[in-house]
């Protein structure tokens, strides 16, 4: 039970950061945890948290009832099958507003609770809660401030920091090339290099004589895979092989080297449980190696270096591959854009990249109302039932060449226009779910979904500026699909406004049409503008729909959900691995660098932080009060799985407030950058919560239409 | 299709101890030389670019291996991947130059590479700059003898160096690399190269139930 001891004080230093994590769980999805006895902690060594000093190391106590300190949990209904009180339990979603009067009672009980428990919590800090001089003025909070990467000091303001230390530099330059605090290397079992994310190939290429010697070392001598090293304790290195290629990761970010919250992990944790602490820097690692899967299949990998481990994988690479790579290596660690000089953060593509990845490969989708999604879909699917030849239906005849080439490959063969199509999304902003279709016998796992939208922003950016009317014909290796063979995608954006007379912003529509055949462009293409006549032909479907995206992309937490306390968060649907979140600019009313790069460090914390499940009391008093053969006990402690992460960051006149509940079908976060206490903080937590419940239909898309 | 122009090229460079391989590769990557000897351990990375026939831009990534065995622990990690490999024996030193096929051999087990006939070796004689008497007596002979051995013989370019005084040692590495690079370009023409083939389109049975997705 070593998941129960108290405080697993993992880097051993003393503290100046503070992390509490509460863990509860209730015996039903209806249960009302309550404190029956809340003696907390007295003696715990905590100290204020200064964001002068706030590192990665961080003592972390846990109140679980096998230390006495909390006391779950007395129940006052034990049926499973009764009502679905608790938020996130699928409660319904309509096109109104309603209150089930049920509901309203059992949240209120549950609202208190967790009240109660946070701020006994604090109180129990007196401390720390009180530590905030007032006299200081608010400034405004920098990256900086937040010691989330070695050196900070040094650095005079955000923009030099980042430029010294962030900012990708290829040159020979030695001296800042190990000023860089993230590095990223791909090379051959051979050592010849593939890609490294800095560094001239003159100036990388000894360090990968040494890496392939080390690896093939440790397998050759110890026949074990290298995994992992830390180097002092502020440097970490982690080797994924994928034999005939090698990827490496080097870093130096707090953030990435804190041990994580192994509860999120894929599900074939068990045997990667001694990796736990490397998975975030794994992950990254696989996404890369991914990458290459996607543009060039395994099978053709394996091929060039069959018989000869010599080749050069570069040979096939393009200049736009990368510069691929490059923007995953700097969305993946920072969920920053790749900017040219001077340049400044244009769209959160990345920062949204960026939180889908530590959300475990969550989509993030987009809020519409059912009505509008249903419609979506329903063009969706009529794309399977159009008649090849029946062409004066809703196709558009412009294309004359189109059915001339039909009319000479297709024969009678297919009798459907969409006989290959085997996928089909639309996307808002080319990175945002809002429709998915497909086959009954086939589904994408949500990583491929990432790597097919992380190509076709990609495609997007390369093609920046440049006109609506180019279609796009992506040849793909979806890996967990397939990975021995490529789907092709057709790609293409439309503006919406471009179709309305009187819009004043601009919408766009990403159409993603995923075909088995290679020779099915026309095809595509010709399914792509039936859909968009469908969307553009009434102007009033048009308008909502280009309203409710607009309104969905700016989702405003004060606007839309009334919760003034909190500036920023992070809803994710466990079902369906998809999530949703407000725009970053209600942060700190911008969408700059400094703003990004703290959201992402403070989501990083809370994500990651350790977070422990109450199981076995649970389950014995369970079975005493219900009887052994009433309720499967295992079912039982699998139901409602709650845990809870409060971090408080604070110094500089600044404050900011981490929250995190989760239960067995979501999980929360937020941020609130202004003083708030326990209620507030909890009473606003869950007036999103079911904010977010009630509108589950309209903010989440669940697992797709199928044909 | 190609990304980049430049061919990447491993060079592994193998010999006794004390023969000079460190010396010919300071000598080659960075003009420079020392009397004093400093054993290898393990292993040594550099890299130097080079223009072949005036046009082909090839970087050397060269592997300077130890000599002395107790610092050689390196095992397939070091060979494998080669696209060329040095032998080097010292020009006053008889038991180096015998050792050779022993290097080379040693060198074809470890690398596992596909066709050991084809494979490009060259070797080098180093430290032609002592006196005669030094050198080993009738070595012509005796190398002769070896490069020629019906069964198994090293007949491999030869070249006569100086990492002391930088002769001939720019003229060896050159035509090491041209030889790798015609073994790449027979590779290549030897349609090895999948490159950009995007055929393997997946066999997909949308009403069957079996599945083109590992999923
Ligand atoms: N006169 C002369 N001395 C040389 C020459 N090349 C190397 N030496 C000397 O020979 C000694 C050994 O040279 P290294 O290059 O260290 O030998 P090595 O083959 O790398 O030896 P290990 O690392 O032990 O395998 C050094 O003292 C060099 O100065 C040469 O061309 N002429
Ligand atoms: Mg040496």
């Amino acid at each position: 039970m070593s998941e129960l001891s108290p405080s697993p004080s993992r880097n051993g230093e003393t503290s100046n950061h503070i992390k509490y994590n509460v863990s509860f769980s209730s015996t039903s999805k209806l249960a009302v945890p309550s404190i029956a006895n809340p003696t907390l902690p007295t003696g715990e060594p905590t100290t204020a948290i200064n964001l002068e000093n706030a590192g990665p190391s961080e003592s972390s106590f846990i109140l679980e009832e096998d230390d006495h300190h909390l006391q779950v949990v007395s129940t006052s209904r034990h049926s499973v099958a009764s009502d679905s009180s608790y938020p996130g339990s699928g409660g319904q979603d309509s096109e109104y507003e309603e209150e089930d009067g049920n509901n309203v009672n059992s949240s209120h009980i549950e609202e208190e609770a967790l009240q109660n428990m946070l701020s006994d919590l604090i109180r129990s800090n007196r401390s720390y809660v009180n530590v905030r001089d007032n006299s200081l003025p608010l400034r405004e909070l920098s990256f900086l401030d937040l010691n989330i990467f070695p050196n900070t000091h040094e650095a005079k303001n955000e923009l030099e920091f980042y430029e010294k230390h962030i900012q990708i530099q290829k040159d020979n330059d030695e001296p800042a090339f190990h000023q860089k605090l993230k590095h990223f290397f791909i090379l051959s079992t051979a050592g010849k290099p593939i890609f490294s994310m800095h560094g001239s190939d003159d100036l990388i290429m000894g360090y990968m004589g040494i890496i392939t010697t080390i690896v093939c070392t440790f397998e050759e001598s110890m026949k074990e895979d290298f995994k992992s090293i830390m180097v002092g304790d502020k440097t970490k290195i982690v080797v994924l092989n994928k034999s005939p290629l090698l990827l490496v990761a080097i870093s130096q970010i707090s953030y990435e080297l804190m041990s994580s919250n192994t509860d999120s992990t894929s599900s074939n944790k068990e045997d990667k449980e001694s990796d736990s602490d490397d998975i975030l820097l794994i992950n990254q690692l696989n996404t890369l190696y991914k990458y290459l899967l996607a543009i060039l299949s395994k099978p053709t990998i394996e091929k060039n270096f069959h018989n000869r481990m010599n080749y050069d994988l570069r040979k096939v690479l393009t200049p736009l591959d990368f510069q691929n790579l490059e923007a995953l290596c700097m969305k993946l660690t920072y969920g920053l854009p790749l900017l040219n000089q001077g340049e400044s953060i244009s769209d959160t593509e990345s920062f949204d990249f960026f939180i889908g990845e530590l959300m475990d490969s969550s989509i993030q989708s987009v809020k519409v109302t059912n009505t509008t999604r249903m419609k979506l879909n329903n063009i969706l699917l009529s794309c399977k039932r159009l008649k090849l030849r029946d062409d004066d239906s809703a196709l558009n005849r412009s294309s004359e060449t189109a059915s001339l080439i039909f009319n000479r490959t297709t024969k009678e063969a297919e009798k459907y226009l969409g006989d290959d199509l085997l996928f089909s999304f639309l996307l808002a902003s080319s990175n945002k779910i809002l429709n998915y279709m497909k086959p009954k016998n086939h589904s994408l796992s949500n990583e491929d979904m990432k790597l097919l939208f992380s190509m076709i922003s990609a495609a997007e950016y390369q093609n920046r500026g440049g006109s609506f009317d180019e279609d796009l014909w992506i040849p793909l290796c979806l890996p967990n699909f397939n990975p021995n063979g490529f789907l092709y995608v057709f790609v293409k954006k439309i503006s919406l406004s471009s179709y309305l007379q009187s819009s004043t912003v601009d919408q766009y529509l990403t159409i993603v049409l995923v075909s088995s055949n290679k020779n099915t462009f026309f095809q595509m293409r010709e399914l792509s503008r039936f859909i968009i006549n469908k969307i553009v032909k009434r102007e009033q479907f048009l308008t909502t729909l280009t309203d409710e995206l607009t309104g969905s992309t700016k989702l405003s937490i004060l606007n839309d959900i009334k919760v003034p306390a909190i500036k920023h968060f992070i809803y994710k649907l466990k079902e369906t691995n998809q999530f949703i979140m407000n725009d970053m600019v209600h942060f700190n009313n911008d969408r700059s660098m400094n703003t990004l790069l703290q959201l992402v460090y403070f989501y990083s914390i809370l994500h990651n932080s350790r977070a422990t499940r109450i199981k076995s009391k649970l389950k014995s008093t369970y079975n005493q009060q219900q009887g052994s053969n009433f309720v499967n006990p295992i079912n039982t402690y699998k139901i409602d799985n709650k845990k809870l992460t409060y971090v408080k960051w604070q110094g500089a006149g600044s404050i900011v407030t981490g929250f995190m509940l989760s239960d067995n079908s979501f999980e929360f976060y937020c941020l609130s950058n202004e003083e708030i206490d326990s209620k507030e903080l909890i009473s606003s937590s869950l007036k999103i919560i079911r904010w977010c419940e009630k509108y589950r239909k309209r903010l989440f898309l669940g697992g797709g239409v199928v044909f | 299709m190609s990304g980049r122009k430049k061919t990447l090229l491993k060079v592994i460079i193998l010999g006794d101890s004390g023969v000079g391989k460190t010396s010919l590769m300071q000598q080659f990557v960075n003009n420079k030389f020392s009397h004093q000897y400093k054993a290898t351990i393990g292993a040594d990375f550099l890299t130097k670019e080079i223009s072949i026939d005036g046009n082909k831009q090839v970087t050397l990534q060269i592997w300077d291996t130890a000599g002395q065995e107790r610092f050689q622990s390196l095992g397939v990690a070091f060979y494998r991947g080669a696209d060329c490999c040095v032998l080097c024996y010292d020009v006053t030193n008889e038991k180096s130059l015998n050792n050779l096929t022993s290097w080379k051999d040693e060198f074809l087990v470890q690398s596992n590479v596909s066709n050991p006939q084809d494979f490009p070796f060259i070797i080098i004689g180093n430290k032609i700059d002592v006196d005669e008497a030094k050198k080993i007596p009738s070595l012509q002979k005796k190398l002769q003898n070896i490069t020629n051995n019906q069964l198994g013989g090293l007949n491999y370019p030869v070249f006569e160096t100086s990492a002391k005084d930088g002769i001939n040692v720019e003229a060896a590495f050159e035509v090491i690399a041209k030889m790798a690079l015609q073994q790449e370009e027979l590779n290549d023409a030897n349609g090895n190269d999948v490159s950009d083939d995007y055929n393997d389109a997946i066999n997909i049975h949308l009403e069957s139930e079996s599945s083109g997705c590992a999923c």
